[in-house]
């Protein structure tokens, strides 16, 4: 059974229609990368599934069970830090988790969330003196309360110095051995490259495109350099075996579709050229995106 | 709901609400019971605890306008809305256990005010009758008036969104019956059904203890009981239906 089903989710805000028929699921066990650009509807989509705004068609259900404005019970099983954290700052950090804690989370696993979220430190101090990233590290750990089935985080590397980024990807992770899903959105891509398993991206309030980890990578975008004795050559070879080459500096790139770098090889040794160096662009999951928005934006304007 | 009411208790507790404001009825209660127990022409001490549990409730009555301000839009103001209303509780539940938080932060005001008249008599007037048939009925009558008065708050907050203009306006509803009782007493001989206005509802308190009052709200007791019933429930209503639509 699926965690989490967004069905043909549909929001406006007056009459600005701020999401399109938003689709897309969440196995179990797994990270989800929510990702598009600032106001693409990302929040929206996470204030939606955890009732924080109401939408105007379109369905959300949560293991199974759907959730509506009179059917909240699945969202016991959602742990969730949406924008940023917005603890009781005249609490502690521990009185906060106490008091979001509905009783079903013992003293004990209160104190192992606190040192896997690494708050124990400052679990005593009031929650007004603490900086950006402790707070987010305390967010991060009321959403961890209750037992949580699916967990929700928009932003929440957001403030956090890198060995905090690390350690929070490292407990991520756990979680999703653990059998946790998260719905994840984050704007350092780097990071979430590291960790997620799918990648829903949104831009103007559309899904444009759902994908797993390494076909959203290695799908487009990816080019294979050669470089070779005779660079003119290399780039007639290229364009006769059927690429779109170009030359960049004394090299000729293709486009890597998957099945680019044997036919472009055995075009160049049948053209008789001597292959110097060969080499793939790292997948980068930034550049992979801006593409796909660069070309979704054009798609856009010419409607 | 039990866990709803539980951690509203509990954000009390570690507040600073609860300790604050009686420390400032204590005070009150003492600064209050000293002039009067120094007046010397006057000074009676049978009528001294009727006098120090008025001053008290006063105080209650604006700490309650306060509190049922800051509780039912704090959260908002605080954005830990986004915690309360991310979970599994409908929104009607936390609107209720705020409903009853409110309630129970008024039966403790009303027993501080009860301990703290008991040590400032005990203090400054120690023999003497303790009043209790006045202060009983100066209790019921502001609790009639805190049943009009806070759904009229909790409404107010909802609207405005911000937590000083509705504390502002309780307060000011708090004087209003007094400032406008004149011109309304005028108004009302032209125009009977004026005196269903809910500000004309708002001297229960003073009719509760002065039944010539009527001749100036043209109510009885039990009309104005009636009345403020049926306002708390529209009140209360409306402020609930703002809340349920609000948007995180």
């Amino acid at each position: 059974m699926k965690v989490l089903e967004v069905k043909n989710l549909n929001k406006k805000f007056g009459q600005k229609q701020a999401l399109f028929n938003v689709t897309f699921d969440v196995e179990p066990g797994t990270i989800l990368g929510l990702i598009g650009p600032n106001g693409a509807g990302k929040s929206t989509i996470m204030k939606s599934i955890v009732g924080l705004t109401s939408y105007n068609s379109g369905s959300i259900k949560i293991n199974g069970e759907s959730l509506t404005k009179n059917n909240r019970k699945s969202l016991q099983n959602v742990g969730s830090m949406i924008e940023s954290p917005a603890p009781y700052l005249s609490l502690t950090g521990y009185q906060n988790l106490k008091l979001f804690n509905d009783g079903s989370t013992t003293d004990g696993e209160i104190q192992e969330i606190m040192k896997d979220t690494q708050i124990d430190s400052f679990c005593n101090r009031k929650a007004k003196k603490y900086s950006l990233g402790m707070k987010q590290r305390l967010g991060i750990a009321i959403s961890l309360l209750n037992h949580p089935k699916l967990l929700i985080l928009d932003e929440p590397m957001n403030g956090l110095d890198p060995q905090s980024t690390h350690d929070l990807r490292d407990l991520l992770l756990k979680l999703s051995k653990r059998g946790i899903s998260v719905l994840i959105s984050s704007h350092l891509l780097d990071e979430l490259a590291r960790i997620a398993d799918y990648y829903v991206v949104i831009n103007h309030g559309r899904v444009v495109k759902e994908s797993d980890a390494k076909s959203f990578l290695s799908s487009d975008n990816q080019n294979i350099k050669f470089a070779t004795d005779d660079t003119e050559k290399a780039y007639n070879a290229l364009v006769q075996a059927g690429f779109e080459a170009k030359i960049n500096d004394k090299i000729v790139e293709i486009k890597d579709d998957g099945d680019a770098m044997n036919k472009a090889l055995a075009a160049l040794n049948n053209a008789g050229l001597e292959i110097q160096d060969v080499s793939k662009d790292k997948a980068d999951l930034e550049e992979s995106l801006l593409n796909l928005l660069t070309e979704d934006n054009k798609k856009e304007e010419t409607k | 709901m039990l866990t709803l009411l539980r951690q509203e208790i509990y954000k009390q507790i570690h507040g600073k609400f609860y300790i604050g404001w009686p420390i400032v009825m204590l005070l009150m209660s003492l600064i209050g019971g000293y002039f009067i127990s120094s007046n010397k022409h006057g000074f009676s001490h049978n009528g001294f605890a009727e006098n120090i549990f008025s001053i008290n409730i006063e105080f209650a009555l604006i700490a309650m306008v306060v509190f049922s301000s800051t509780i039912m839009i704090g959260d908002f103001a605080n954005n830990t809305v986004k915690y309360l209303f991310s979970r599994q509780f409908s929104r009607l539940q936390i609107f209720i256990s705020k409903l009853v938080t409110t309630f129970f932060m008024y039966i403790y005001l009303i027993v501080m005010s009860y301990i703290f008249t008991f040590i400032t008599k005990i203090i400054f007037a120690s023999s003497g009758d303790f009043g209790m048939k006045y202060i009983l009925q100066d209790m019921f009558g502001i609790s009639w008036f805190l049943l009009l008065l806070l759904p009229m708050v909790m409404l107010v907050s909802n609207i405005v969104k911000n937590n000083g203009v509705a504390i502002a306006l309780g307060i000011l509803f708090f004087f209003a019956s007094s400032i406008i009782n004149p011109f309304s007493m005028l108004v009302m001989k032209k125009f009977e059904i004026l005196k269903f206005n809910p500000i004309n509802f708002l001297n229960i308190n003073v009719q509760f203890t002065d039944h010539t009052m009527k001749a100036m709200t043209h109510l009885s007791l039990t009309s104005m009981e009636i009345g403020i019933v049926i306002y708390a429930l529209i009140f209360t209503a409306i402020a609930y239906v703002i809340y349920n639509h609000r948007n995180v």
